[in-house]
């Protein structure tokens, strides 16, 4: 998922490119954004100061830098936040954490969801938020103005490899995520502590929902490690540090299966490079 | 893994920065993290070891007449009314008037009664709001008139009330100014120099004394202290929050020496699968150096807290504020997940208060597509709190009473 160098930040850019734009498509705006205040910089070293509490997802997914921008719409203020992650796949794993069901914001080129209080923005290897303090609506237009300048020169991803691992079959639309260790894996399922599963900040997973006959979901989560022996060690550290509230039920060399607090069913296999762990499973497989 | 809504305007909405330096998660952890391997190192290292604390030091104190779970252990009343806040706006003698139902619901007495059997005029009592979020999510003025009338019609001085939290700062942005509340004390525990934390800043005077000290320290009552063998980190921004940053976490002064009795006045709130309301708000309130315990001890520390007598003596009633609530992208405030929730919650069992307001705010995850990992670790801390005495949280002994 290599991507060709994408243009460095500066507000400079962002405001030359926003006065080439002309007015804002909506006549509701009646101001165009102008710049407010210097630019800042995030590192990962001193990104726990911006977002404490939300910096671990991004360090955990890949992060270079975040800047932020203020800007002013007559009386009102609105900011930018770019993230520069490590890969389009890292921005893909961060947006796919914070978007939810997607609502499509009009008129801006790059994936998207939003609403009048704020725009979630991918391309590339940039995740973008852009905030309105006040919720109005009638500034719409100009957040959407301030992405579509911020995206500007930012190439395309092609589609993630990964995704290849998860079937089409089933899948329920929308439910894709990507995780690279147990902070993006917490609202999902509790395997164990820490890192269980040994991804180390390195390897993605990915997963989807998919409905059974009766209509129920369950989860299969994928995760292509480096090679067999990595897979096979993910595999015994998992089984040795399985969560305490997972009962094994099956097992042999390389598949394990438990049944869990909700007395829903669970089964991980190895298969090569491969990790492959289903959940929320009615019943044994 | 439906629509997970997105979540994380950690980052604004009535937030400035140093609501998210005060609040955080992981603060500890943090501040190490830097790259991937470092973060890789980082997560091989945690230890699902318990740490070690004095726990054990303070529960052989014998129990008094008000120690937690109070009269009515597992009782938990719920009172609705959807004239209580429309589109965000409280209308303050609705909200009166549900409080006064609302005890009468509890506690089966009239509200001269209900004081009589929680209070007694020579107390001092501290009401322990959440001002994070001030004016979107905190909590709301309105209610604690309606407290503050309730005690002063029934004997207690204004003069004995104290309106607290643990940052000064906050309970100003929040409202909870002298102007407002003449006569009543208003006290944060510490405070904390949010221009001192920016990057490049130098002036330190404003958090730190002429021997290097925190000015707040003296605040903290070096006698009383949950000790937890967790290091915390060494820099300047961490003191700055937090304090001390030994394995220390002392209580504020103003719990252990002044105040007789705590009104526990939290919001209606998630943090990530679980929730910030009872005992998350005393026990990450009550204490400094706090920024070390969320990753080792996480809700746990809720519940050691309430166990230590200061704590557990004193703290008689719980009125939560879910007139506006939060489902996701808690415990900061994220104004696209609040909603109009106008309920009141009232119990003398934070505990039991707690496991019905987790159970209801999983529901409204699950409602509006929000993940939801249900894991028993989320509410483990409750069934602890029993264990120790403190509460009921087996759901099937719960009495959960609508009004």
């Amino acid at each position: 998922m290599r991507a060709p160098p994408s243009p460095p930040i500066t507000g400079l850019l962002i405001t030359a490119l926003l006065a080439t734009a002309g007015p804002p498509a909506h006549a509701a705006a009646a101001h165009h954004p102008e710049a407010a205040g210097p630019l800042l910089r995030f590192s990962a070293e001193n990104l726990y100061g911006r977002i404490d509490g939300g910096a671990e997802l991004f360090l955990e997914f890949g992060f270079r830098e975040l800047v932020i921008q203020e800007y002013r719409s007559g009386a009102v203020k609105l900011e930018l936040e770019t993230y520069v992650m490590e890969s389009p796949l890292a921005a893909l794993g961060i947006y796919l954490a914070k978007c939810g069901h997607e609502t499509p914001v009009d008129g801006l080129a790059a994936r998207n969801t939003g609403s009048r209080y704020q725009i979630l923005a991918l391309k590339g290897d940039r995740y973008l938020q852009v905030n309105n303090f006040a919720g109005d609506a009638a500034l719409l237009p100009d957040m959407t103005a301030l992405l579509n300048a911020a995206v500007a020169g930012v190439p395309e991803a092609r589609e993630p490899d990964i995704w290849r691992l998860l079937p089409a079959a089933d899948q329920v639309a929308g439910s894709r995520r990507l995780f690279r260790g147990p902070y993006a894996l917490e609202p999902v399922y509790t395997f164990g502590e820490g890192d269980v599963l040994q991804l180390g900040g390195r390897i993605f997973g990915a997963l989807a929902d998919y409905r059974d006959g009766s209509g129920r979901s369950w989860t299969r989560l994928v995760i292509p490690y480096a090679d067999a022996e990595s897979a096979r060690s993910a595999f015994r550290h998992l089984r040795e540090h399985l969560d305490s509230y997972l009962q094994v039920v099956r097992e042999g060399p390389d598949l394990l299966a438990f049944r869990d607090y909700r007395s829903e069913y669970g089964q991980v296999v190895r298969e090569d490079s491969l990790l492959q762990l289903d959940i929320h499973l009615q019943a044994l497989p | 893994m439906n629509g997970r809504g997105y979540e994380s305007m950690h980052e604004r909405f009535r937030v400035n920065r140093r609501d998210f330096l005060k609040v955080g998660t992981a603060v500890g952890a943090g501040i190490l993290l830097g790259t991937p391997d470092a973060w890789a190192q980082e997560q091989e290292s945690k230890s699902p070891a318990k740490p070690a604390t004095n726990l054990k030091d303070h529960l052989d104190v014998p129990r008094t007449a008000h120690s937690l779970p109070g009269p009515f252990p597992g009782r938990v009343v719920e009172i609705h009314d959807p004239r209580s806040v429309v589109e965000g706006q409280p209308d303050g003698a609705v909200i009166g008037t549900m409080f006064g139902q609302g005890l009468q619901a509890l506690t089966g007495r009239e509200p001269t009664e209900s004081f009589q059997l929680l209070f007694t005029p020579d107390d001092v009592v501290g009401i322990k709001v959440n001002p994070v979020g001030g004016g979107l999510i905190s909590t709301r003025l309105e209610l604690v008139d309606a407290i503050v009338t309730w005690l002063t019609a029934n004997g207690l001085p204004r003069r004995k009330i104290v309106i607290w939290d643990r940052f000064d700062y906050m309970l100003q942005d929040a409202g909870f100014t002298t102007e407002r509340y003449p006569e009543i004390g208003i006290a944060g525990l510490q405070t904390m120099d949010e221009a001192a934390m920016e990057e490049g800043a130098t002036d330190d005077s404003r958090w730190l004394d002429a021997r290097g000290k925190h000015v707040s320290e003296g605040r903290f009552d070096r006698e009383m202290s949950y000790w937890v063998d967790v290091e915390a980190p060494q820099d300047r921004n961490y003191l700055n929050q937090h304090v001390f940053n030994g394995k220390d976490s002392y209580f504020g002064k103003l719990i252990t020496r002044r105040l007789t009795k705590i009104i526990n006045m939290p919001v209606f709130k998630n943090t990530g699968n679980g929730i910030s309301i009872a005992t998350k708000n005393l026990g990450y309130g009550a204490i400094c150096n706090t920024g070390r315990l969320h990753q080792r001890l996480g809700f746990e520390v809720n519940t050691e807290v309430s166990a230590f007598p200061c704590i557990r003596d004193k703290w008689v009633l719980t009125v939560v504020d879910g007139l506006v609530a939060q489902y996701e992208g808690g415990p900061m405030p994220n104004a696209q997940f609040t909603y109009d929730w106008q309920r009141l919650y009232l119990a003398t069992d934070p505990f039991a208060l707690d496991m019905v307001c987790q159970q209801q705010i999983v529901a409204k995850r699950k409602a509006m597509g929000i993940d939801v990992n249900e894991h028993p670790r989320y509410t483990d801390y409750l069934h602890y709190g029993e264990k120790l005495g403190l509460g009921i949280a087996d759901a099937g002994r719960i009495e959960h009473v609508t009004v």
